[in-house]
């Protein structure tokens, strides 16, 4: 555990342990207290699986090196799955689930707590408006922001300021084929005022959700969306009348205080750093990058913070790196996954000096599945045949007559060579990059046989893999397992004071119990393990046991009631426990001997819930 | 997990004006917590944003005065323009046929309209019609990515025979 993190643990065990509950709505004050959080920015890079977030460290910082969300210190994975129309959530008798989500569905996931499907955006799979988080950070006095590099309409930014049926209902006019979904309203369409097939534009002009706007996408909007931001207190930077985009220079002189500001820096999707960097004199270099913005985003929403004395929410997506997987360029995705954690970076280093905001470090789902093949292999796609041993029963007798070999005609030159490989549309070979472990000059490597990471795609679209999740600051203990992407919702609105709040796990610093007495020795317990848990899903708690001679039986209670028994083994001992819906309160015990003297651990406060 | 309960807009096929949305919020094992009161209570989201009621799907400007020439095409701006191109574009008297590549993504195809102005021989605008893309049903196609689509606006049957030239624009573009 990271010493800032420990720290902050502490004081927010002892913040619960003032107050005997489990869900302890807290007001927002209590969690400005001096060691708590006050501030959230969380960071998505979207479609940024587990191999993105590799390849870009090997590419551009070596094998041994890391990227700035790989410093964070708090690692997890997140699942990501969606459901179908007219699903119920999880546990619901009519619940439906579709192992690939969408960015749609992803984000009303962690911005509303809620399943939906595919296409939805702040709604349940029934059509039923859910909350944001930046909602309700809003409600609450918090200063928030939305900052994306695609439209702001977008499925990730829009899944927390809008609620539509489609994602495609994005402005700037109504369009019934993009706005309307009859079979998840009841088989008629909704009255054209409603909410829900209100173009997101219009939704986001008006409705204040976000103080700070910052991203592509001003096509969608008009100019009477430009007169509602301005009469609402907004600097508008970009016109929606005449179609005029921001650019980095005039973000650059936004001053801190200036409290909500709009600005668009494209009429679509913002432009990748690649053509910024070798088109210099285009009108697409002045474009900021996602670090610039981020870095804005926060000076605003800091300085509305520190005049209101309320925190702030910050969402940042780096959208980008889904859309270069979705065409297969992998030296685009690796390039947006570099500018996403230069983002990443202002972050962490905003948030280490500030001591007070947590940062969250994720993605909605994995794009094309992405992979890093040995050097010198070649995937299926470029085989004549799969390998030949698909019977598992019986390895040694292979079902295929052959193996696998490497097929001339779908696989010849390597797809970023720049010649034949890049051309041909059914050729399958992989991209292939040097890497900083190569030597200074390794973007030469690029193309060639010669460069150590060989990269490979798997199809055009999403994949349903787990995601990985990076944290930093009090609340990240939370975040270092397996989690799905609705608990999301709890979590951060948790950290921000919105949602009740979830105690962070127990320090595993043991309790001495007793004084030495002569001839026996003290001991002491201490108990550690995740404080959320899916239900009736086995977690394994570790248990401390210092001075606790081998054999000595610890006995494990859960709200007050034997669950278990264990022996100490070398100090330490754990406990596998399946934990029903609900709050928990385990607590570990040890009896003593005739040469040692009972001790017994704080209490862990456990929730179990979907 | 479903938190929070927003009362009278759970079942909203039919929504009411609501100035807000109480929130209850929800225990562990389901049940209100104690702690509800603390947390923000004021409106969230509004059932209405009081915008002007849209009463049909999107014009474009200078459709109805464009005027093209019998048996030609004429061409409509539209605010994405600037994301796709068309080619073989022609019009047969019964119908708009032509085909359009993305240029800005080339990730799915969300949603895409495209707009045609229907003329007598005199360039007199008669009528118009709308084609729609219809993603396919499960969100994903198989396959690679493609961003060209073939689309085909029909002539209203009441105007068959009258038709005698057509504009075509794009009303809305929507990727992945």
């Amino acid at each position: 555990m990271h010493p800032r993190m420990r720290t902050a643990a502490l004081a927010a065990l002892a913040l619960v342990g003032a107050t005997s509950s489990t869900l302890v709505a807290t007001p927002h004050a209590s969690a400005n207290a001096d060691d708590g959080i006050k501030n959230v920015i969380y960071l998505l890079g979207d479609g940024m699986g587990r191999t993105q977030v590799s390849a870009a460290r090997q590419r551009y910082h070596g094998a041994d090196g890391e990227l700035s969300m790989e410093k964070l210190g708090t690692t997890g994975q997140v699942a990501t799955y969606a459901v179908q129309k007219n699903s119920g959530q999880p546990g619901a008798a009519d619940f439906s689930p579709n192992y690939v989500t969408d960015s749609s569905s992803a984000a009303t996931a962690w911005a509303s707590g809620v399943k939906t499907y595919n296409n939805a955006n702040g709604i349940d799979a029934k059509a039923t408006i859910t909350p944001t988080l930046m909602e309700l950070a809003h409600a609450a006095g918090l200063a928030t922001g939305n900052v994306s590099t695609a439209e702001i309409t977008d499925a990730t930014p829009a899944g927390q300021m809008s609620h539509t049926l489609q994602r495609a209902c994005q402005g700037p006019n109504y369009v019934e084929a993009s706005c309307q979904l009859p079979e998840v309203t009841g088989g008629s369409p909704l009255a054209t005022d409603d909410l829900r097939v209100t173009p997101i534009a219009d939704q986001i002009a008006t409705n204040q959700t976000a103080d700070v706007i910052l991203g592509g996408g001003l096509s969608r909007f008009d100019a009477a969306n430009k007169a509602t931001l301005e009469g609402n207190g907004y600097t508008v930077l970009s016109d929606p009348g005449t179609q005029t985009v921001a650019n980095k220079t005039q973000l650059a002189a936004v001053p801190a205080d200036a409290g909500k500001v709009f600005a668009l820096f494209s009429k679509g999707n913002m432009t990748i750093e690649k053509y910024k960097r070798e088109n210099p004199g285009e009108p697409e270099a002045q474009e900021p990058t996602v670090a610039d913005m981020t870095t804005k985003a926060i000076e605003v929403l800091k300085a509305k913070s520190d005049a209101s004395g309320k925190g702030f929410y910050l969402q940042v997506e780096g959208a980008l790196i889904d859309k270069r997987s979705h065409a297969n360029d992998a030296a685009q995705t690796l390039e947006e996954t570099k500018a996403f954690d230069d983002a990443v970076k202002v972050a962490y280093d905003f948030a280490k000096q500030d001591g007070h905001t947590l940062v969250i470090v994720t993605a909605d789902h994995e794009c094309a599945g992405f992979n890093i093949i040995e050097k010198g292999s070649f995937t299926n796609a470029e085989a004549a045949a799969p390998p030949a041993n698909n019977d598992g029963k019986n390895t040694s007798n292979p079902s295929r007559p052959s193996s696998g070999a490497k097929d001339a005609v779908r696989s010849h030159d390597f797809i970023n060579d720049g010649g034949a490989g890049q051309t041909d549309v059914k050729n399958f070979a992989p991209a292939t990059f040097g890497t900083v472990d190569q030597g200074p000059n390794y973007t030469s490597l690029d193309g060639t046989a010669n460069g150590a990471l060989w990269l490979t795609y798997l199809s055009g679209n999403h994949t349903g893999a787990d995601v990985p999740i990076f944290s930093y600051g009090a609340g990240s203990e939370l975040l270092d397992g397996e989690i799905d992407n609705t608990d999301l919702f709890d979590i951060v609105g948790s950290a921000l004071g919105v949602r009740p709040t979830i105690p962070l796990p127990a320090d595993p610093t043991v309790t001495v119990t007793a004084t030495p007495a002569p001839g026996k020795v003290a001991t002491a317990l201490g108990i550690t393990g995740p404080t959320l848990v899916k239900p009736l899903v086995t977690v394994t708690y570790r248990i401390t046991a210092s001075k606790v001679p081998n054999g000595g039986k610890v006995v494990i209670k859960d709200n007050g009631k034997v669950v278990k028994t264990v022996l100490v083994s070398a100090g330490r001992a754990s406990a596998a426990l399946r934990l029903a819906r609900g709050t928990h309160r385990l607590a570990a015990s040890y009896a003593g001997s005739s040469k040692t003297l009972p001790s017994s651990t704080p209490t862990l406060t456990v929730v179990a819930r979907r | 997990m479903k938190p929070l309960v927003a009362a009278g807009t759970a079942g909203a096929a039919s929504l009411a004006l609501v100035a807000g949305l109480w929130l209850a919020v929800s225990g562990s094992d389901g049940s209100p917590s104690a702690d509800a009161a603390s947390l923000p209570t004021g409106p969230v989201v509004n059932t209405s944003l009081g915008l002007p009621t849209p009463t049909g799907d999107p014009e474009l400007p200078g459709i109805r005065g464009l005027a093209p020439a019998s048996g030609t095409v004429g061409r409509l701006a539209g605010p994405f323009d600037d994301r796709f191109v068309t080619r073989g574009v022609t019009f047969d008297g019964r119908a708009l046929h032509g085909s359009l590549t993305v240029t800005s993504d080339v990730s799915e195809i969300l949603a895409l309209q495209v707009l045609a102005g229907f003329y007598d021989a005199d360039g007199r605008f008669v009528g118009q019609a709308r084609w729609d893309f219809r993603p396919p049903e499960e969100g994903h196609e198989e396959g690679h990515p493609d961003e060209s689509v073939d689309f085909v606006v029909e002539v209203p049957a009441k105007l068959r025979g009258r038709a005698a030239a057509a504009s075509y624009g794009v009303t809305n573009l929507v990727n992945e």
